[in-house]
């Protein structure tokens, strides 16, 4: 069968006259369904959650105690004012995601490396605020905690908390990759399929 | 002149939905060829229909009229139906040899033209995103040159993947032909 004796054909089944759905005007104020689009929804309500959790811990570790770790409300803080920066740059990245109006090999390469980007950032902020937060706050806790834990626990107790330490990081690592790797791997290889696609030849 | 369209009021949200409206529905068809190419089910259908209509309604109003308005509207429902990669078509295999179909001499095959299309349907299926978007414009007629401006890739690949894709079609619609796979 030869696609160009079928062109005719092809194009009166477009010149149909095909009603507008009834509900066509409703549809104009609906929500976008496309992944980036809930991607940004979800974002936002995970820095509405971390802001409201991080507000009530800090308040805790001030207060409880009589203010004795309040270090730990500090190094929260801290963390907190890094997460808003970690939320606000996937903003930034996800709504630079998408041209729909460009044409569509550009749009497509530009959605592969703000994706790859993205995927980077996600994985690199997971895995090192982990062992960061558990030193840190470690610390703070040993030097903190008067009687049971002296200024010198010794070399020993070292030692393990480094070494619980090294496995968090080990384990926080595998576990970032296999997750980052389950929500977007499936993506970005499309993506680089479809690039491929368009690349071919030239 | 120019300072009259310097004046120009912005058109009302309520003026502009008009005018959209009549875009769209000057071209429905185009916009369900799209989503019955790259969709399996009704439901997909309706779903992928709705989000490239929100995708030209949020674009409307920035359109500037820098391009044909034919190539504004497919790139962005091209663009939408592509990246949207929730949606896995189902693909039939179709399995056929190198050597070509068997000779059914006296079969007689029901070859009336809207078996062709639909036959013609079902391989353009089996195609990839970008293949699909190629053949479609094809078959709409479109100069390479604006098929160019709405996907990017230079005339001469487009011709070249044009002769390939013709090359595929050719092969998985003598395969439905003769019934293999």
């Amino acid at each position: 069968m030869e696609l160009d004796s079928l062109k005719e054909m092809w194009k009166e089944a477009s010149d149909r006259v095909m009603p507008v759905p009834a509900n066509i005007l409703s549809m104009l104020q609906k929500k976008s369904q496309r992944p980036i689009a809930k991607m940004k929804r979800n974002l936002w309500w995970e820095c509405v959650t971390v802001i409201v959790l991080y507000t009530a811990a800090i308040v805790y570790y001030f207060v409880a105690w009589h203010g004795q770790y309040r270090e730990l409300g500090i190094l929260l803080f801290l963390t907190g004012v890094f997460c808003l920066f970690y939320y606000w740059r996937k903003y930034r990245l996800l709504s630079s995601m998408e041209c729909v109006s460009c044409e569509v090999k550009s749009n497509m390469n530009r959605q592969l490396g703000m994706l790859e980007k993205y995927v980077r950032f996600y994985f690199i902020s997971g895995t090192a605020l982990t062992p960061i937060c558990y030193f840190v706050a470690g610390f703070i806790v040993i030097y903190k905690t008067p009687g049971k834990l002296t200024l010198n626990p010794g070399t020993s107790f070292y030692v393990i908390f480094i070494a619980v330490g090294i496995l968090i990081t080990v384990a926080v690592y595998y576990l970032n990759r296999w997750y980052v790797h389950k929500l977007y791997g499936q993506h970005v290889k499309k993506l680089q399929d479809i690039v491929a696609q368009m690349n071919d030849v030239e | 002149m120019a300072q009259a369209q310097q004046h120009q009021p912005k058109l009302s949200n309520q003026a502009l939905q008009q005018q959209f409206l009549q875009l769209i529905e000057a071209n429905q068809g185009i916009l369900h060829k799209i989503c019955g190419l790259y969709t399996a089910t009704p439901a997909d259908h309706q779903d992928l229909y709705q989000e490239i209509i929100i995708q030209l309604w949020r674009s409307f109003a920035g359109f500037r009229g820098d391009s044909k308005f034919s190539t504004w509207l497919y790139r962005i429902a091209l663009n939408t139906a592509i990246s949207d990669l929730r949606r896995q078509k189902r693909k039939i295999a179709i399995v056929f040899t190198e050597a070509g179909p068997p000779a059914i001499a006296d079969q007689a095959m029901d070859t009336t033209r809207e078996d062709q299309l639909r036959q013609l349907h079902d391989a353009i299926g089996q195609l990839g995103e970008i293949e699909k978007a190629i053949v479609m414009l094809y078959l709409e007629e479109r100069s390479y040159e604006e098929m160019e401006e709405i996907l990017g890739v230079s005339q001469n690949n487009l011709r070249v993947k044009m002769n390939r894709i013709k090359e595929k079609l050719r092969k998985l619609t003598k395969a439905v032909e003769y019934g293999a796979g």
